[in-house]
């Protein structure tokens, strides 16, 4: 390397210099905003939100703020929407409530709305996830035409009349850790050096009850509320994660940064706010100290902001007191559960058959809308005629007890995509109105079909992780004031209620495992058979048997040469 | 005696044991008939285990060789119109005149060497507007100087003013043979590195040739807690100094240019050297300076090769920075690195604040743009002093050479761009040919698909049609194009996925499929072989023995 003399510095001080820059206020614009969330939950445990919320109002090359790699991907594949998430850990709804993010099914989940059609756009999702595979360190570039389904009612609700189809790539067995951390955090203007990204340490995030990580990049003009012309980029980073500080050895005095093991840091410079929000539940006895200038009401709760651009708040922690020791189970009756709950799990057993058994619990007392989407690998030969679906009216407030007589319930829409051999997986959307206080039950039968043998992951025999359904539904914000993602600043579509999500469980399929070693056993096998029986019939073509006579031949043998 | 009639005749107790056996000359059938049947499936074996592989014309491949030069044309269209200073039929003899002092001046190539032989051809009236193709203005000086001068403009023409007692046919002839032996001297120079030679370091510090390179602007802020938050308009900084060198380039190579801002770079890794008033890098520092692992600078393009441009923003209480070498201040504070990009440090007015926030106008980052454009046209391989150094040739006396103020690059600059991307592109096809073909003479297992084929077949058409280009319309574009177009096929012929998928199919396994069946078999054919021949010869014994008894 040598240094270079400035050679042209002067010859290419053009005449136009004299060009005024634009004030912040004019031309292209970029904002940035960071929140964190603390919420304690009923049972004893702390869901911590953090959400980074990105605009930008023009489409040009030039990023500011905004994260310069997701930009030129969102631009170079045609993106209008785009939702990745990483999650690990079960949202317990029946504990915790409303999950603070849309996707909370484990695993990874990238849906995107890509402008095109046919095989032009699926060119353009297989580079999208090859890119984002890349920029967050995933293996997201597994997800290709097999594992990809594109349901047409679960998530309609962003969609305009004319948005491309939405595409979702699903991989189950996606672990979270670090490694796609460290990228995530890679994306912020300030990185973890300031603002409330320094309070991500790894060692405390990945010590957790859930955690999800993820981003959602909107195209302005997707929406209907907003107009086309104005081309604005919305981007929002956000990571969920629930902790437990009496694992930590924190009792009902702890501050935020003991939880997180970090210290508070300022607030990134950039930011146009960044503030710390404290929601206390009303059946939890919260003290926080310092007590901050605003309170005020969210969800029903107390809420406390503090505004880390201020700077007498910028250094000091943040406390939370709790009045009433921690109790785990009884307090969760209290919270308010979201109206609907779903588990699915796989009926049947051995290796050629099974069947999938998916419950939906309304807790509301009205009848509620629901879609059910539940999409399976091609290898589960999904018989769409086997469906079933009956209500029972629930027992008692126990979600688990059922009572009462079944009755056969029709669904009121239905799309069923069957699945290609190593080309799609079956998708199944059931527009379903679930009576009130009822458990609704959807069964369906498969059949499990025969992998070739280079295509069993490793550690086959454990079996193959199925995505979960998802179950979403609009939530009345009369009765019930909806989880954290339809109320948060950025998070909410501009137009129409809010849509609920709730994803079920994982389920692993069992499917016959042949021995990985059988080629070659039954190459050797079949050919020693094969070779015996051909050195017997040899024998017996070129040898000459003859039969002595022993009297005769004395205590000689049968055989002669 | 068929196989049942002898089964039955073994499981029937007879008491004569001559009566059953079979006669030698039956058991040689059934060897015979078995070793026919192995030969007969040896080539219906040999058909369906063979892997398809399409003929490659290694023949064609194989005529590309040193031995024969690139011969690059030059046309140089003298307009003499105002003054007739040459008699006609002059052309001819300025054109021999030209090629006999390029001769004189050129070094031999070594063996190896792929020799590539500038030529020039003169020709008549102003020239069309193709690279490669260059007028020269002939005019008569004033009477009142008395020196040969040549203007360079930077429009592919130069005027030459020809006192009156000078012959113009000796100055055109010292005009044409310097401009032509210097580029390729030139070109052996850059040239050197992809041959066996030690490559230079001048060499070294260009990027390949690719048609679209991404070009990324960062602006990178060493510490806004306890300093001040910045900001650029770089938009309208690019499209002041950087747009108008990126639309002259756009024929051959698209320069795609993204910007961005990190916030909170984070200190460099290194400690420079902090004096009371200012800090100082030393070069040996500056090694180690793009290698932050915090600084996300990754591209998400996955083709085309990066170019980076940083201007940093140290932290406050460092500033001023200044890069040292020798104990001198290096006044531009920029510094280049190969094959990478280049780094400017920007130094904000001594009476910043902490804590405010500064935008770089356009007019601010003048200084550190000219830096950057210079830098830009080092990693693209852009030669100063094209087509001539300022230094007298011959006859002509002063020579001057207009820089392209405007754009930073000059037609002269790009045309010369533009042949030393097509030998170095046209070098690459060819080798990436003949690389192919050796390899797929030493895989005799490896699949070669028809596409393959088809994509060298298309190589080898475009790199007979560069020397087409050249010879009949002097076109340097095309012909660099038509290079272009070669070795993107030899590289997506080379790299086809088709092509890696059957490479490992080693031996081993093939014995491992193999032994279990023909082992077991093959033994008892071998034990009846040698009985067959044992007794053989034992029976001509006993013949021979009887006979001589």
């Amino acid at each position: 390397m040598r240094v270079l003399p400035l050679l042209l510095c002067a010859a290419y001080a053009a005449a136009s210099a004299a060009d005024a820059a634009p004030g912040p206020g004019v031309g292209p614009h970029e904002s940035f905003a960071e929140d964190l969330l603390v919420k304690p939950l009923p049972d004893g445990r702390v869901l911590l939100h953090f959400e980074f919320a990105f605009r930008r109002n023009h489409t040009q090359h030039h990023y500011h703020l905004f994260p310069r790699q997701l930009g030129e991907i969102a631009l170079r594949y045609g993106v209008d929407e785009l939702h990745l998430a990483f999650t690990q850990g079960n949202w317990r709804e029946a504990r915790w409530g409303h999950p603070p993010s849309a996707s909370q099914g484990v695993g990874a989940d990238v849906r995107a709305r890509i402008a095109g059609t046919g095989e032009h756009a699926s060119r353009q999702w297989r580079g999208l996830t090859n890119a984002l595979s890349g920029v967050f360190c995933a293996s997201l570039n597994f997800i290709d035409e097999s594992n990809t389904a594109l349901p047409q009612m679960a998530f309609a609700e962003h969609a305009h009349s004319r948005a491309p189809a939405l595409r979702q790539g699903y991989l189950p067995r996606e672990n979270v850790c670090t490694e796609n951390l460290t990228p995530w955090i890679k994306q912020l203007p300030c990185q973890s050096r300031s603002g409330l990204a320094a309070l991500l340490n790894p060692y405390r995030l990945y010590n957790m009850h859930f955690h999800s990580m993820g981003m959602s990049l909107e195209a302005g003009a997707s929406h209907a509320g907003e107009r086309s012309e104005q081309a604005a980029l919305r981007y929002t980073q956000y990571l969920s994660v629930v902790l437990d500080p009496r694992t930590m050895g924190l009792g009902s005095r702890w501050s935020l940064s003991e939880l997180v093991g970090m210290p508070l840091a300022p607030a990134c410079p950039v930011a146009d706010k960044s503030t710390v929000r404290i929601l206390a539940p009303p059946e939890i006895d919260l003290g926080v100290e310092p007590l901050p200038a605003e309170q005020s009401k969210h969800l029903g709760m107390d809420m406390y902001t503090f505004d880390l651009k201020l700077p007498d708040t910028a250094a000091s922690d943040i406390e939370l007191v709790f009045a009433a020791p921690q109790h785990s189970e009884s307090a969760a009756g209290a919270t308010q559960l979201p109206a609907v709950a779903v588990h699915r799990h796989v009926t049947g057993h051995g290796g050629s058959s099974g069947g999938v058994e998916a419950t939906i619990v309304n807790r509301d007392s009205r009848d509620i809308n629901i879609t059910y989407f539940d999409s399976l690998p091609w290898y589960l030969r999904v018989y769409s005629h086997t469906l079933e679906i009956h209500t029972y009216a629930a027992g008692s407030d126990d979600d688990t007890v059922r009572s009462g007589q079944a009755t056969r319930l029709h669904p009121t829409k239905m799309v069923y995509v069957p699945a290609i051999d190593r080309g799609r997986p079956s998708a199944m959307e059931v527009a379903l109105t679930l009576p009130r206080h009822s458990h609704t039950v959807l069964r369906y039968s498969f059949d499990k079909g025969f992998l070739k043998y280079t295509e069993h992951p490793p550690d086959a025999n454990r079996g193959f992780n199925i995505r979960p359904a998802i179950v979403s539904y609009a939530v009345d914000s009369t009765l019930d004031p909806g989880p954290l993602y339809c109320t948060s600043t950025s998070g909410r579509s501009s137009s129409g209620a809010c849509i609920a999500r709730v994803y079920s469980e994982l389920f692993l399929a069992n499917l016959a495992t042949p021995d990985f070693s059988m080629p070659y056993n039954v190459i050797t096998f079949t050919c020693t058979i094969l070779a015996l029986f051909f050195g017997r019939i040899f024998n017996l073509l070129t040898r000459d048997f003859a039969i002595l006579d022993v009297e005769a031949e004395g205590s000689k043998r049968t055989k002669t040469e | 005696m068929p196989l049942p009639a002898r089964l039955q005749a073994l499981f029937r107790r007879r008491s004569d044991p001559r009566t059953l056996i079979s006669t030698h000359s039956e058991r040689l059938v059934v060897l015979l008939s078995i070793l026919l049947v192995c030969l007969l499936g040896l080539p219906l074996w040999w058909t369906t285990t063979r892997v398809y592989r399409a003929d490659l014309p290694t023949d064609e491949i194989a005529r590309f060789t040193p031995k024969d030069p690139l011969r690059i044309p030059f046309a140089f269209h003298i307009d003499d119109s105002a003054d007739s200073l040459l008699p006609s039929g002059s052309l001819a003899a300025i054109e021999q005149g030209a090629a006999r002092l390029i001769d004189k001046q050129r070094v031999p190539y070594a063996r190896g060497e792929w020799p590539v032989r500038y030529e020039a051809v003169v020709l008549q009236g102003p020239a069309p507007d193709i690279p490669g193709h260059y007028t020269l203005k002939a005019r008569r000086a004033p009477s009142s100087k008395t020196r040969v001068s040549v203007e360079i403009s930077v429009d592919r023409i130069a005027t030459v003013s020809i006192p009156s007692k000078v012959p113009a046919m000796s100055v055109l002839e010292d005009l044409i043979s310097a401009i032509v032996a210097k580029e390729e001297r030139e070109l052996r120079r850059t040239t050197s590195g992809l041959s066996n030679q030690k490559p230079r370091a001048t060499a070294d510090r260009a990027l390949k040739y690719s048609p679209e390179y991404a070009v990324t602007f960062t602006l990178l802020n060493e510490d806004p807690v306890n300093g001040v938050t910045v900001d650029w308009d770089i938009e309208s900084a690019i499209s002041t100094y950087i747009q108008p060198f990126i639309d002259s380039l756009h024929p051959v190579t698209k320069l795609s240019v993204t910007s961005q801002v990190l916030h909170d770079a984070g200190p460099p890794p290194f400690k420079p050297v902090k004096t009371s008033n200012q800090t100082l890098l030393s070069p040996s520092m500056l090694a180690h300076f793009v290698n932050s692992p915090s600084w996300n600078l990754a591209s998400t393009d996955p083709v085309s090769p990066m170019l980076n441009f940083i201007l940093y923003v140290p932290s406050l209480e460092s500033q001023p920075v200044y890069i040292t070498r020798e104990n001198n201040r290096l006044h531009t504070n920029a510094f280049l690195v190969s094959q990478w990009g280049g780094v400017a440090i920007a130094n904000l007015p001594a009476e910043t604040k902490a804590g405010s926030h500064i935008v770089l106008s356009s007019s601010d980052m003048q200084g550190y743009m000219g830096a950057f454009i210079s830098q830009l046209r080092e990693l693209i391989g852009i030669r100063r002093y094209t087509p001539l150094d300022e230094s007298p040739e011959g006859t002509i006396e002063k020579i001057r050479v207009h820089q392209a103020t405007l754009t930073g690059i000059s037609t002269w600059e790009q045309d010369a761009l533009l042949r030393q991307w097509l030998v170095s592109t046209r070098l690459t096809a060819i080798s990436t040919l003949q690389s192919l073909s050796r390899l797929v003479e030493s895989m005799q297992n490896m699949v070669v698909m028809d596409e393959i084929k088809t994509k060298v077949d298309g190589a080898i058409q475009e790199l007979t049609s560069i020397q087409d280009a050249l010879s009949s319309s002097t076109d340097h574009l095309k012909a660099c194009k038509h290079a272009t177009n070669a070795s993107v096929l030899a590289e997506s012929a080379f790299f086809d996925p088709s092509m890696v998928s059957l490479l490992y199919f080693p031996d081993q396994h093939k014995y491992a499929i193999y032994l279990p069946f023909f082992l077991p078999a093959v033994m008892p054919l071998i034990t009846a072989l040698k009985r067959v021949i044992k007794e053989r010869k034992s029976r001509k014994a006993v013949s021979t023995e009887s006979k001589s008894e």
